[in-house]
């Protein structure tokens, strides 16, 4: 094989047999993405079932805590998204760690599943970088609009 | 073709130069379609990594609370630490797939002190929980 590249050339989609070193890299790391996402649905399932249980009791936190009903309002529906968001990344990350799960307990398509987890994992890390921002934008505004609208006068 | 890697393997070793399956000398180089995929993952690690440090200077600006800003900061870390090794994998040449195993360990990191933070945070809280409630429980 002097001379010649023992991979095809760019361009084409040629496959690669990872080594035992690199597929225990690999499950590592699909295990604890799968893990990952198992937390991340909990959290989504915990966060909607809070959000239906506070949008339920809305008038009784809001006399219990003082404040007006569509503040408690919007702050618990504001849970809802957040509750979205953490089922749909769960699903991601769980997808993306059976992808790589793939590479290690098959053979002949290695390259292709790494490619997939990776482009499952991309979309989980695009989501949740684009929701934080949102949320932190959304807190920031909320946070001035509550801290306007209850500052009592000093006159 | 997608068989057991066991099954491939052992046709490998045993087909005397004419297995179906052989384990190429030296690195792979990923295409160029395929270092598109990996260049997205390594864009959106290093977004995330950038919005987990200004998720840290707000909770720093907002609360002081200097345990959730470290938790932050060490998450964030190991996402850029990922992000910037898948970019190597498309910007550099002949260590592709030791640079995607470096990834692959800093992103593991990443998800391991998730996972242990956020099992510490429910361990906490569901004690908060079931306190108030043998509280609640004993006050009837």
């Amino acid at each position: 094989m002097e001379g010649t590249s023992p991979y095809p050339p760019p361009g084409s989609s040629g496959q690669y047999e990872f080594s035992a070193a690199e597929n225990q890299t690999i499950a590592k790391t699909a295990s604890l993405a799968k893990v990952w996402g198992v937390f991340a649905l909990i959290i989504g399932a915990l966060l909607l079932i809070a959000t239906g249980v506070g949008l339920a009791f809305t008038v009784d936190i809001a006399w219990d805590m003082g404040v007006e009903e569509a503040v408690v309002t919007g702050v618990i529906a504001a849970m809802l998204p957040l509750a979205i968001v953490n089922l749909v990344i769960g699903g991601l990350y769980i997808a993306s760690g059976s992808s790589l799960r793939k590479v290690v307990d098959t053979a002949g398509n290695d390259v292709t599943l790494m490619l997939n987890g990776l482009n499952r994992l991309a979309n989980a890390f695009m989501i949740e970088a684009i929701v934080s921002v949102i949320a932190l934008i959304g807190g920031i505004i909320f946070g001035f609009a509550y801290t306007a609208g209850t500052e009592v006068p000093t006159w | 073709m997608v068989g057991s890697k066991k099954a491939m393997q052992e046709l490998g070793a045993g087909g005397g130069g004419g297995g179906a399956w052989q384990q190429p000398v030296g690195e792979y180089e990923f295409t160029e379609s395929e270092n598109r995929v990996i260049g997205k993952a390594g864009l959106w690690a290093l977004v995330l990594a950038i919005v987990m440090f200004v998720e840290a200077g707000a909770e720093l600006i907002n609360s002081f609370n200097f345990l959730i800003v470290g938790v932050y900061v060490t998450i964030g870390l190991f996402y850029l630490l990922g992000g910037k090794a898948l970019k190597a994998v498309v910007n550099t040449q002949g260590r592709d797939v030791s640079l995607m195993m470096s990834a692959l360990k800093k992103l593991r990191i990443a998800f391991t002190i998730r996972v242990i933070v956020t099992a510490i945070a429910a361990a906490v809280l569901l004690t908060l929980l079931g306190g108030v409630l043998v509280f609640v429980i004993l006050a009837v």
